[in-house]
């Protein structure tokens, strides 16, 4: 079984890592390979929808079809909630009018977690839908989670749950909700880095904080690697080297920067290896204005192959 | 922006930005800075990344000042990690009318996720602790390393959203009906609450809705001194002497998300200092002129060769070049685009330095480019 047959990956990772590119990249991959893949997003708009040029997929709880074999979606939490209490009171307008009661607003705000509680019940509703034939609705759902220390809170909510709301729809759901959440045949969890210092020790206290909650990551994806494009050996040529024209000078300093950078990322690379023996998949970094999907089809080129390895 | 004589007006400084911009270090940097010109700053923090930590002193003891030892004269720097629940405890303990309501907060389970898991709590609480140091007065400056996520602007509603939720009569209401449900039969309520508090307890358990009303009950006595703290914090925000800097880094997703940020902080009228894009590529090449990447590595190629450098060591500079080019080119663009939309706000640029600046010595190399006179 690949990670890739998992029902949901959640990817999570220190904010302005990639996260995006990379649940994006893993849907697109999972797509090539014939799996139905879905990427969901938690938010108020949908930014991953941008990336496979979909203008109209902005609307939170709409699924809208991104590329053959991949659709996309958006959770708001808000909206969620609502979602959830029109199906648990089977009732519309008394959903309705709940959630727009005052005193309602009050309990969202007084019941930490609830909303992180709905968004992942979302995504478990998501992996129980059937088709008329019997067959799971979604191959693969890819999470893109929030930045660590909220995507830690997400996880760690169903389990809050059980242990607050002791009886009741909530409590059943919440125990459904932290067995998928913790069962490895059925979820992976996927944490994204860069190999710069703060990334590397965010990544590092998450699977130390992880391990409390009973849960593990699969894989850690290090994201934007610059490619060797001058070599150890250049290093001291490079050095004394001055060049007569302004041109040449530019070219020499930022071949400087480049080895510099590389250096940096080697040793943060290396601290990673020596602090954990999970599977490592890397990425490259893009040389590009910004992401689209070339990039994203850039990226998934090398972790399709890599997860489709990966146990 | 003028970052020199921001930093001998302001009292507070604010600095947002989304994940991974170098919100911290920039913080910190500011605060040696102010340091530096015989200023004592101190910068808080959560969760700051280990090796800064390590170097700033902060992994001792949360919530606690520690005097970073600065190498030759100017001021003092202090640095504090902030510990929201730890914070969150002291206000309940300052504001609970008796010691019993205080235990009964203090143990409640609900409390316990509020205070230490909900979305926006650390966000207020560095609110709170920001507005508790500086009545204090021991600092002349205090920069604020805000949390690092899509709910950073949390805090921006966060004494609203805890004056609402701690206001008796809607509450009230809610614990009313609580009671009432539970057999305890107080007044008479109104049709619409009840039929909202049954069909709650349908869903979420009885036990949950009499946690929540023991919480709410407990929480009964403090909501006049809740409330009043939270709107003195909010006026201390919007005051002059406090300033909101944004950062982010020439990249797109991280622009969206400071001018997302640079708009709520005008709609709540709080003072905005400027934006500081951190990370720009510098331009080797020095002016901006206008060469096709082909002319550019033939131009480096030949100057390469006549430096004497062999072909195949030159054809990997070049290459080096023109991918550290297509970063300068975006930033460039990026940066351009940023400060048209913002206006005639105030924008500084910092290059992105070879080498992590993680330690003292690292942020004084920061520190020149953040209080050099930008545009």
């Amino acid at each position: 079984m690949s990670l890739l047959d998992r029902q949901v990956l959640i990817v999570t990772g220190k904010g302005g890592v990639g996260k995006t590119a990379v649940a994006a990249a893993i849907g697109l991959a999972a797509a090539w390979s014939g799996r139905r893949a879905l990427l969901v997003e938690i938010a108020s708009e949908a930014h991953v929808a941008g990336l496979f040029g979909e203008s109209g997929g902005a609307e939170p709880g709409k699924e809208v079809a991104l590329h053959p074999n991949l659709t996309g979606l958006a959770i708001e939490p808000q909206q969620a909630l609502e979602e959830y209490l029109t199906l648990a009171l089977r009732v519309r307008a008394l959903a309705e009018r709940l959630a727009d009661s005052r005193a309602f607003g009050y309990l969202t705000a007084a019941a930490p977690g609830l909303r992180e509680l709905v968004t992942l019940g979302k995504i478990w509703h998501l992996t129980e839908q059937r088709t008329r034939d019997g067959e799971r609705r979604h191959g693969l759902i890819v999470v893109d989670a929030p930045a660590t220390g909220h995507g830690l809170a997400l996880l760690r909510t169903p389990r809050a749950f059980l242990e607050i709301a002791r009886a009741g729809r909530v409590h059943e759901e919440s125990r459904a909700i932290a067995e998928l959440v913790a069962d490895q045949a059925r979820t992976g969890i996927v944490l994204v880095t860069r190999a710069e210092e703060m990334p590397v020790s965010e990544t590092l206290d998450t699977l130390e904080r992880l391990r409390p909650l009973g849960l593990e990551a699969r894989v850690l994806v290090v994201n934007a690697l610059y490619p060797e494009l001058v070599t150890g050996a250049d290093r001291e040529t490079l050095r004394t080297l001055v060049p007569a024209g302004e041109t040449g000078q530019a070219a020499v300093r930022a071949a400087r920067s480049h080895l510099a950078r590389r250096d940096d990322q080697a040793g943060e690379l290396g601290r990673l290896a020596a602090a954990t023996s999970l599977p490592r998949v890397e990425l490259p970094f893009l040389f590009r204005a910004g992401l689209d999907l070339d990039g994203v089809s850039e990226l998934a080129a090398v972790l399709g192959p890599a997860f489709e390895e990966l146990p | 922006m003028n970052v020199e004589r921001l930093i001998a007006e302001a009292e507070i400084i604010v600095v947002c930005g989304s994940g991974g911009v170098g919100k911290t270090t920039a913080s910190a940097a500011l605060a040696l800075g102010a340091a530096r010109r015989g200023r004592t700053a101190c910068v808080l923090t959560i969760d700051p990344a280990r090796r800064l930590a390590n170097a700033l002193g902060l992994e001792e003891l949360p919530d606690e000042a520690h005097e970073v030892p600065l190498p030759a004269g100017g001021g003092r720097l202090f640095a504090m990690a902030l510990d929201a629940k730890r914070t969150f405890d002291r206000l309940v303990e300052e504001h609970a009318p008796t010691a019993e309501a205080r235990d009964r907060i203090l143990r409640n389970r609900i409390y316990g996720q509020l205070s230490s898991a909900m979305g926006g709590s650390q966000e207020y609480m560095a609110m709170e602790r920001l507005f508790e140091l500086h009545e204090q007065g021991i600092y002349d400056l205090l920069v604020l390393d805000t949390p690092p996520s899509r709910h950073a602007l949390d805090f921006i509603d966060a004494p609203n959203r805890i004056t609402r939720f701690v206001e008796g009569r809607a509450l009230r209401t809610l614990v009313e009906g609580g009671l009432r449900v539970g057999g305890l039969g107080l007044r008479a309520l109104g049709q619409a609450s009840l039929v909202g508090w049954k069909a709650l307890e349908r869903v979420i358990g009885v036990t949950f809705l009499s946690d929540l009303t023991e919480f709410l009950l407990a929480f009964e006595g403090m909501y006049d001194g809740f409330k009043e703290r939270a709107t003195a914090v909010r006026s201390l925000l919007g005051d002059r002497r406090t300033v909101f800097l944004l950062v982010t880094t020439p990249e797109r997703e991280p622009i969206e998300e400071a001018i997302f940020f640079w708009q709520r902080l005008v709609e709540a009228e709080l003072p905005f200092g400027g934006v500081i894009v951190n990370k720009v590529h510098a331009d080797f090449l020095g002016d901006e002129r206008h060469r096709s990447p082909a002319a550019l590595r033939r131009a480096a190629l030949a100057q390469l060769a006549e430096a004497g450098l062999e072909a195949s060591v030159a054809g990997r500079v070049a290459d080096a070049f023109l991918a550290h080019q297509v970063l300068v080119e975006r930033d460039r663009a990026n940066v351009r685009s940023l400060a048209r939309r913002l206006g005639s706000e105030p924008l500084l640029e910092v290059p992105y330095l070879d080498g992590d600046v993680h330690d003292v010595p690292g942020l004084e190399r920061l520190e020149p480019h953040l209080f050099a006179t930008g545009a």
